[in-house]
């Protein structure tokens, strides 16, 4: 089907290849120095503005590189109705930039329209399926467009759980036709935390369902791993990406950098080092 | 068995109240501890509201302290909790919160602060809006000027305040030099908070460009925003001021309602006598 509308760009679809999440901090030099980026992940709420600078910098930003849309705020997992603000937001984001992907998480952020502006974990439940896949269909419809949903990293988990989350996860995409975003250091710190084997995880995940990786670094705390985007990729999670591109085949792969973010060069080394893995699979099986 | 509304419900007591008991029944005894995992939700989601509220009120951080200014934040997020999944829109109350805030009662101007830098936050994310159209509205009989309803630039936002803001930003903006000292006594101020480019202006306004623009915000008519510019200011140059805030972005459209019949008292008269065109 052909989708009229009003923007000036063309859908570029994300190369499979390592980008990383654009923050403000790097905005100038990326505009300025156009450094050799595959593709840029960039927080839609960031530019949910009316108007004013966040959009002469997407704008910038867009002509240059492919984007993709991740959200953080949309409480897809929510007993509220959907917010319609966000989502027209969301809609006019599309309908002006065109990105590649557009994602979101498998969680809950608000309750009694009052927001925890966090990503907090949903029970295992049938409940909780029967409850969110209409929602995602909704915001699918709405938007006019799959969009893709990422495991989180808990801290962690109800009594009332019944499945392991990579049932969960799976039996959500499949039943409301979204996309996995793999988070494959969420795998591995959940792993951790919840004491299941991450490989376990993986095999579980339906091979066509997956559309993007995610990898970023975690702090060890006293007895458990804490999510912080804020360190290197560990060699772990590294070993464990390995594996999902075996398993996945190679896939748009984004380095997540929030906090103490480092130089630009810096996070490009990450993501060189991800490409490099991929690289790594494709003469693996040529 | 809880449902997901009463799960949810229940987290958000525990994370807002900061009491387990709301929630720790519903949750697994697990490797890392009912507390700890409740107080890395809670943690993140206090972190992510105060930063954000930083980053919008750096001035009120800089004067109260950055100790300060937490203790303050964990008391606001509790209080008043975020209206919605965009960090942008967390911060709207935080001035009227302040008002009432005991332990900062002693910093008077902190809530008038904390109005301006919300005022710049909206001025900063607004909508672009194209110049005001002058040949459409020099095809305005000038019988109806005061019939004229403009609009202002939503890239604009009057600020008033009982004490001198604009000076009080100024000195605490992270690239100023000069003498940090602020005379509390020399009065209030009234601003109009602009947009030139990426930069964000704080133009002091005289009690006649403050009752015009202000009754113009008010989306009322042209005639009583003349009238009420020149009840505040006998000298107020109507032509001036139109010309220049037409010039400068700040009226930016304009609409032709005439006056109901419910409203005997018509404004023709004195909308005859308006010349706005230059």
């Amino acid at each position: 089907m052909t989708h009229l509308h009003n923007s000036k760009y063309e859908t570029r679809s994300i190369p499979v290849r390592a980008g990383i999440g654009l923050r403000s901090i790097h905005y100038r030099e990326v505009i300025d120095d156009k450094p050799a980026i595959a593709w840029v992940e960039i927080h839609s709420e960031n530019f949910f503005a009316d108007g004013g600078k966040p959009h002469d910098i997407l704008e910038e930003v867009r002509q240059s590189y492919p984007i993709s849309m991740h959200g953080v705020g949309l409480s897809l997992g929510s007993v509220d109705p959907l917010n319609q603000w966000h989502l027209d937001k969301l809609k006019m984001l599309n309908e002006r930039y065109q990105p590649g992907l557009i994602s979101e998480h498998l969680c809950w952020n608000s309750i009694d329209q009052r927001y925890l502006n966090d990503l907090l974990p949903l029970p295992y439940t049938q409940e909780a399926i029967n409850h969110i896949v209409p929602r995602i269909q909704q915001v699918q419809e709405y938007i006019g467009r799959q969009i893709l949903i990422e495991n989180l990293s808990s801290y962690l988990q109800f009594n009332e759980s019944c499945m392991p989350e990579w049932d969960f996860v799976s039996e959500v995409a499949r039943r409301s036709g979204c996309g996995i975003l793999l988070d494959i250091n969420n795998i591995y710190v959940n792993a951790s935390n919840h004491h299941f084997d991450p490989d376990t995880y993986l095999k579980a995940i339906p091979v066509e369902l997956v559309g993007e990786m995610h990898l970023a670094g975690h702090i060890r705390e006293n007895g458990y791993l804490l999510d912080t985007h804020s360190a290197p990729v560990c060699d772990a999670v590294w070993q464990l990406y390995r594996r999902a591109v075996a398993r996945f085949g190679p896939t748009p792969t984004l380095i997540e950098w929030d906090c103490d973010i480092p130089p630009l060069p810096r996070l490009l080394q990450e993501a060189a080092k991800a490409q490099h893995i991929l690289d790594g699979h494709y003469a693996n099986v040529a | 068995m809880p449902t997901l509304h009463e799960i949810q419900r229940q987290f958000c007591e525990a994370l807002l109240e900061h009491d387990p008991a709301h929630i720790s029944d519903q949750i697994r005894a697990d490797f890392i501890g009912v507390k700890t995992g409740l107080e890395v939700y809670r943690n993140n989601v206090f972190t992510n509201l105060r930063e954000a509220l930083r980053t919008l009120f750096p001035v009120i951080n800089k004067l109260v302290g950055e100790a300060f200014f937490n203790y303050t934040t964990e008391h606001f997020i509790h209080d008043y909790p975020s209206p919605a999944g965009d960090l942008n829109q967390y911060g709207g109350d935080f001035a009227e919160f302040l008002t009432a805030f005991e332990p900062a009662s002693s910093l008077v101007y902190l809530p008038d602060v904390a109005r301006l830098e919300w005022a710049i936050h909206l001025v900063y994310h607004a909508r672009n809006a194209a110049e005001l159209d002058r040949q459409r509205l020099s095809l305005i009989p000038p019988g109806e000027y005061g019939d004229l309803r403009f609009k202002l630039n939503p890239a604009c936002r009057l600020v008033q305040s009982a004490y001198p803001v604009n000076d009080i930003w100024q000195v605490n903006q992270p690239d100023y030099a000069g003498d940090p000292r602020v005379e509390l006594d020399k009065g209030g101020v009234s601003l109009l908070v602009a947009r030139h480019g990426d930069h964000i202006v704080l133009d002091p306004l005289t009690a006649g460009e403050t009752a015009f623009l202000s009754t113009i915000a008010r989306h009322e008519p042209f005639s009583r925003a003349c009238t009420q510019a020149m009840h505040a200011d006998p000298t107020f140059s109507l032509k001036l001021a139109v010309n220049t805030y037409i010039q400068n972005n700040v009226l930016v459209d304009f609409e032709l309602h005439k006056q109901s019949t419910t409203t005997p008292e018509r404004t023709d008269k004195r909308g005859q006598q308006h010349d706005i065109h230059s």
